[in-house]
C-alpha cells in the first residue's frame, strides 16, 4: 500500500469516488428511517456498509498524498 | 384522461412524499452512477493497487445492482420487459408527485410564512435593542 505513488489524474478520480461514497453512506443511513419495507431497509443497510467500506479503502489509497506521497 | 388503475405499477404508493418506491429508485440510480464512475476511473488507472481496489468495488456494485433490480422487479416497481406499463407508471408517478408537491408548496406559502414571520420580526427587534 505505502509504495503506491498515485498519478495526479488518479487522485482526481479517487477524490470524486470518495465523495460519492460518503454521500451515499450518509444518505442511505438517513433513508433507513423513512422506509416501511424491511427488505428495502436491508438494502439500504447493505449500501451504508458497502459505501463505508469503499470510502475507507479509497481513504487508505489517498492517505499517502497529504503527507507527501513518496513512500 | 387515461385510466391508470389497471396496472399495479406503483400500487404500494402511499401519501408520503418520499415513499419506498421512490427511495428504491433513488438507491438504484445511485448504484448505477457509482458503477459508471468506478468503471470510468478504472480506465484511467495506472497504479496496480488502485486498479485492484476499484475492480473489487466495481464487482460489488454490479452484484448489488443485480440484487436490487431483482427486488424492484418482484415489487413491481421496475418492469424492464413491459415498457408500456413502465411508461404508464412513470406518468402516474409524475402526476402524483407533482400534485403532492404543489399542495405542499401551497401550504408552505400560506402557513409557512405566517409562522416564520413573527420570529424574524422578533429577531429584528432584539437586534434593535442590542444596537441601543
Amino acid at each position: 500500500m505505502h509504495n503506491s505513488h498515485l498519478a495526479p489524474h488518479e487522485m482526481l478520480d479517487l477524490h470524486e469516488l470518495i465523495g460519492m461514497k460518503n454521500v451515499r453512506a450518509a444518505k442511505s443511513a438517513a433513508m433507513m428511517n423513512m422506509v416501511t419495507d424491511p427488505q428495502l431497509r436491508n438494502f439500504l443497510q447493505q449500501e451504508v456498509q458497502t459505501a463505508t467500506q469503499h470510502a475507507h479503502q479509497i481513504q487508505s489509497l489517498l492517505s499517502g498524498v497529504t503527507t507527501g506521497g513518496r513512500y | 384522461m387515461q385510466q391508470l388503475g389497471n396496472t399495479n405499477y406503483g400500487s404500494t404508493m402511499n401519501t408520503q412524499p418520499l415513499n419506498d418506491q421512490l427511495i428504491a429508485g433513488d438507491l438504484l440510480s445511485s448504484v448505477k452512477a457509482g458503477i459508471k464512475a468506478t468503471a470510468a476511473a478504472l480506465t484511467e488507472t495506472a497504479t496496480p493497487e488502485v486498479r485492484r481496489t476499484l475492480e473489487q468495488q466495481l464487482q460489488q456494485g454490479l452484484n448489488f445492482h443485480q440484487q436490487l433490480t431483482n427486488f424492484m422487479m418482484q415489487k413491481g416497481w421496475y418492469k424492464p420487459y413491459d415498457v408500456q406499463a413502465m411508461i404508464q407508471g412513470d406518468l402516474q408517478q409524475t402526476q402524483q408527485i407533482h400534485q403532492q408537491l404543489g399542495e405542499s408548496m401551497q401550504y408552505h406559502q400560506q402557513f409557512g410564512s405566517s409562522y416564520t414571520q413573527p420570529q424574524y420580526g422578533q429577531t429584528q427587534y432584539i437586534q434593535q435593542q442590542y444596537r441601543q
